[in-house]
């Protein structure tokens, strides 16, 4: 027993002694950690440039003003149409309100271009020509603060299964966005509310088709406790185009 | 040679991966006789395990099998008869024992003579007696006008060769408007249309195998050739279709299943009831539009000019070729009686 | 952090387990394929390629309730006759919407026959998908989205199996194979029978192909579609349903008998002449719209033709029909002028005590 104890303290030393000899021996220097990829170094697809939304969806609704009155397909409630029936797009251009549907949730259903490039390594940049707005999308530890806008405060993320070991970075994933602070707009035209209690959740995908056209589809999922009774949701189409040959800057129309 | 399974599309993956699997050789693929390029490979689709399709020899050739031999449903247009022999003897090695020709169309009856030389008639001895040839030959069966159209009086040259002719043939002016045959533990009826693509026409139905081999009739790939001169009509191609509808079976009343009965056109897509359906209905619309011209007593140039294929010139028009729609129009319009 | 990545994958590769098994978090499919004991790096190449397989996969199944977020008019109770609104079709195609007669439907011979595949995001039904796994490595081998009322079934097969040939005979379904894009299902159909694009008339023919994108964020699905037609349509033609996961939807197939509704003499077939068509105005009035946008064709769906009809088109002082159709504010088929105000509940009555 007593030769066993021996044996237990000797193993004891040596592995403090190592340990010792480790914290205040010759290792090597610590080499800073890698910063990770920025947004946009870290960005599975593409989707800067021009786009065109081709309007095969809904047309009567989004190439026009719709009638008034006209709610067809919006899960819409009492209140909503309340104001819906109210609508008045003369008083609304006389009050300096001809861009209300031109808030993020009724813009990217406006006929129109996109431009969409990067502001910088963490902000998305998005122009539409109808109406000239700019929406601005967020990457990393963005907060949304301040007061609501018309386009409101995006927070940005990519969705892509991350790249493993030696892999080379991935070229599939997608584009989640939610819009919050907005300040209360149109979903159509024709006056159709949202509140300023609105959450807009967008997912950009890209799809290539064999023809070699990209298309950009952007899911859209509107809730809206104050006027909606449950989330609307809704998916649109741009076509890329190969440059901006055919931006039109127009601006806001009340009607 | 490429074969193709019917039932790709409806097999288990398992079975469809097999099928794949089993290619045929790569014979097929001929020299042309004067040593140029080879020429495409005739295509073979199953249509049943016991009934085959070779298309690319002219018309389709239909091919049904069994321990009794070979049926076969045209012969195509004559310069690749010998690949479409090549294909049946690797299909079954049972004899050729029957040819039946759904008109005398030369896409269809131009491989006549070499098929029927391929063939071995049902008696053994051969003999001129009904049902039989010449030689042993496999006999050739057709509605009599067939037979006529293809045969010429002594001393006259005929448009085939002897070898070609019908040798089995059933009347219509007689009240015979369809022949009835046992082969291979089914019944094939042969039943003549009057006064469709040509005053010959036969659609023979394989009652077993539930396919309908409908000759010049219904082709999927243009407006159908109405034979005026050997009295064909519009009107008799729209009748002859309507048959086909009431003796064809949709998948019901379980829609989601595929099958149904199998229609095997001159040319094209083998279809099914809904097919033929969709011909019927254009070349009906199409009818009715040269009738209401007609009724108002627009001139032949006059219906061109109206263009009373417009929604179809696309799908199945040509403006050139062996029958343009001009000619379409033209018989159209002539046969409802225009002058 | 910059660049912050949500991870969907489900990655727990067990080297020594020798156990297949499937599970689904956050709507991803991870198999866990592992045979018997093999020397270690062989082990590892398998467990690589099946990783690869099981990262770019996405579990679509389920059934899927079709919101009709969009379309609702047009998707519910069917398009007015003549509206071809949004639709890039060329003139053959309007010569046959013309010409078509809704009671072509009733015809006997026409009643079971179905949509085709691109009804998926044309119609209003819902959907139901189930994939068959290999059972060695756990990949995806097709999905089955399943048939239902006027739609047939829906077969994409993942094994790279080729596409019949031009002569095979086509069907509702058409035949389709797909591949994986990251965790979007990219799908190519061929062999389509000719069909209907919208319950008005407007045809797809036989030689139409379509490519389909499915892709799920969450609890939604979103299938594109992209119909080329070199017989009836200008461009290709891209069109998107969105569908929302619950359980609770009923995706039950419909048998179908024919019955004679119209009496008819044999072969009749129900059209209008060229020119005969009472309806075709009906929309450009209802909506005042310009008759040439009623029209369709692949200029009216870019920015440019708004532009156009920009100043010169006022649209009626009410919504004339089908107001609130798919608001929950009416019923399906309510055509009314104006939506109609539901009452609020009767208030429960007290029970007295006892």
């Amino acid at each position: 027993m007593r030769r066993l104890l021996h044996v237990l303290l000797a193993v004891a030393a040596v592995t403090a002694t190592a340990a010792a000899q480790g914290r205040g021996g010759a290792a090597p220097p610590a080499t800073p950690p890698t910063p990770p990829p920025t947004a946009r170094a870290s960005a599975p697809i593409d989707l800067t440039g021009y786009w065109v939304s081709v309007v095969t969806e809904d047309w009567r609704w989004r190439m026009v003003t719709p009638p008034k009155g006209d709610y067809a397909s919006i899960p819409i409630n009492a209140e909503a149409r309340k104001v819906g029936d109210a609508w008045d797009p003369a008083k609304d251009e006389a009050a300096g309100n001809a861009c209300k549907v031109y808030g993020a949730p009724g813009l990217m259903r406006l006929p129109g271009r996109l431009h969409i490039t990067w502001q910088d390594d963490t902000t998305l940049k998005v122009e539409t020509d109808a109406g000239i707005q700019t929406r601005l999308l967020h990457f990393g530890d963005w907060k949304p603060a301040g007061p609501a806008t018309r386009q409101g405060d995006t927070v940005a993320v990519w969705e892509m299964r991350p790249a493993r070991g030696a892999e080379p970075p991935p070229r599939f994933g997608s584009l989640k966005t939610t819009t919050t602070r907005l300040t209360p707009g149109y979903l159509r035209r024709n006056g159709l509310p949202y509140s300023d209690k609105t959450t807009l959740t967008e997912h950009w995908d890209l799809l290539r088709h064999q023809s070699g056209d990209q298309w950009l589809v952007v899911t859209t999922i509107v809730e809206d406790p104050t006027y909606l009774t449950r989330t609307w949701i809704t998916s649109l189409n741009f076509k890329k185009e190969p440059d901006g040959a055919k931006w039109d800057p127009t601006p806001c129309l009340a009607k | 040679m490429m074969r193709r399974n019917l039932r790709l599309a409806s097999a288990s993956p398992l079975l469809l991966l097999g099928a794949m699997l089993a290619v045929g050789t790569a014979s097929g693929i001929a020299q042309s006789p004067t040593g140029g390029a080879p020429r495409d490979a005739l295509e073979v689709i199953e249509v049943r395990p016991n009934f085959h399709v070779i298309a690319g020899a002219g018309a389709h050739v239909a091919v049904q099998t069994g321990p009794d031999g070979a049926i076969v449903v045209d012969s195509g247009a004559g310069d690749r008869t010998a690949d479409v022999v090549a294909e049946i003897r690797r299909i079954t090695r049972e004899p050729i024992r029957y040819l039946i020709n759904t008109s005398h169309n030369v896409q269809h009856v131009g491989g006549n003579d070499a098929l029927s030389a391929a063939g071995r008639s049902v008696i053994p001895t051969g003999g001129l007696n009904e049902i039989g040839a010449a030689g042993g030959r496999a006999p050739i069966l057709a509605e009599e006008h067939v037979q006529a159209a293809m045969t010429a009086p002594t001393g006259e040259t005929a448009k085939f060769p002897v070898g070609a002719w019908p040798t089995v043939t059933f009347s219509a002016e007689l009240g015979e408007t369809q022949k009835d045959l046992f082969f291979n533990r089914e019944a094939i009826l042969v039943t003549y249309q009057p006064a469709a693509h040509s005053d010959g026409d036969s659609v023979v139905f394989f009652r077993r195998s539930d396919v309908i081999v409908a000759g010049e009739v219904f082709d999927m790939t243009r407006f159908p050739v109405v034979d005026l001169a050997s009295g064909g009509s519009l009107q008799g191609i729209i009748d002859a279709l309507n048959r086909i509808i009431v003796v064809a079976v949709a998948p019901v009343p379980l829609t989601w299943q595929d099958g149904g009965t199998v229609i095997v056109p001159a040319r094209g897509p083998l279809a099914h009831e809904a097919d033929v359906v969709d011909y019927r209905d254009m070349l009906t619309i199409v009818r009715d539009r040269v009738q209401d011209l007609l009724k108002k007593g627009l001139s032949l140039e006059q219906v061109l000019t109206a263009d009373p294929v417009k929604g179809y010139r696309r799908r199945y028009g040509a403006d050139s070729g062996p029958w343009t729609t001009r000619m379409f129009i033209e018989a159209a319009y002539r046969s409802l009686g225009g002058k | 952090m910059p660049g912050q990545v949500s991870d969907m994958t489900n990655d727990r590769r067990r080297p020594s387990q020798a156990l297949l098994r499937i599970s689904v978090r956050c709507g991803v499919a991870a198999a866990l394929a592992i045979g018997p004991a093999v020397p270690a790096p062989a082990q590892s190449q398998v467990q690589a390629a099946q990783a690869v397989q099981q990262g770019q996969t996405m579990d679509f199944s389920g059934t899927w309730a079709n919101r009709l977020h969009e379309d609702w008019v047009e998707r519910a109770p069917g398009p007015h006759i003549g509206d071809y609104l949004g639709l890039p079709i060329n003139d053959e195609a309007r010569a046959v919407a013309d010409t078509y007669q809704v009671s072509m439907q009733n015809m006997p011979e026409r009643q079971c026959i179905l949509y085709t595949s691109q009804y998926i995001v044309m119609g209003p039904q819902n959907l139901r998908i189930e994939q068959e796994l290999d059972p060695v490595s756990g990949g995806v081998r097709a999905f089955q989205l399943s048939g239902t009322v006027d739609r047939p079934p829906h077969t994409i097969w993942m094994d790279g199996r080729a596409h019949p040939s031009p002569n095979s005979p086509h069907s509702a379904g058409g035949f389709t194979t797909g591949e994986w894009q990251g965790t979007m299902l990219v799908a190519r159909t061929t062999h389509l029978k000719t069909g209907l694009v919208w319950r008005n008339g407007v045809p797809h023919s036989d030689q139409a192909t379509m490519s389909e994108y499915y892709v799920r964020h969450g609890n939604v699905l979103t299938v594109t579609m992209i119909l080329e037609d070199p017989v009836y349509w200008e461009e290709p033609f891209i069109r998107n349903a969105s569908f929302e996961l619950d359980p609770a939807t009923r995706v039950l197939p419909e048998p179908c008998e024919p019955q004679v509704e119209i009496p008819r003499a044999a072969g009749e077939v129900p059209h209008y002449l060229p020119g005969a068509n009472p309806y075709l105005r009906e929309v450009a009035d209802l909506y005042k719209l310009p008759f040439e946008a009623v029209r369709g064709g692949a200029a009216t769906t870019y920015p440019e033709y708004a532009k156009r009809l920009r100043g010169t088109y006022a649209p009626p002082d009410r919504c004339p029909v089908y107001c609130c159709g798919g608001t929950g504010q009416a019923t399906q088929n309510d055509n009314k002028a104006s939506c109609r105000v539901d009452p609020p509940p009767a208030p429960a009555r007290a029970t007295p005590a006892r």
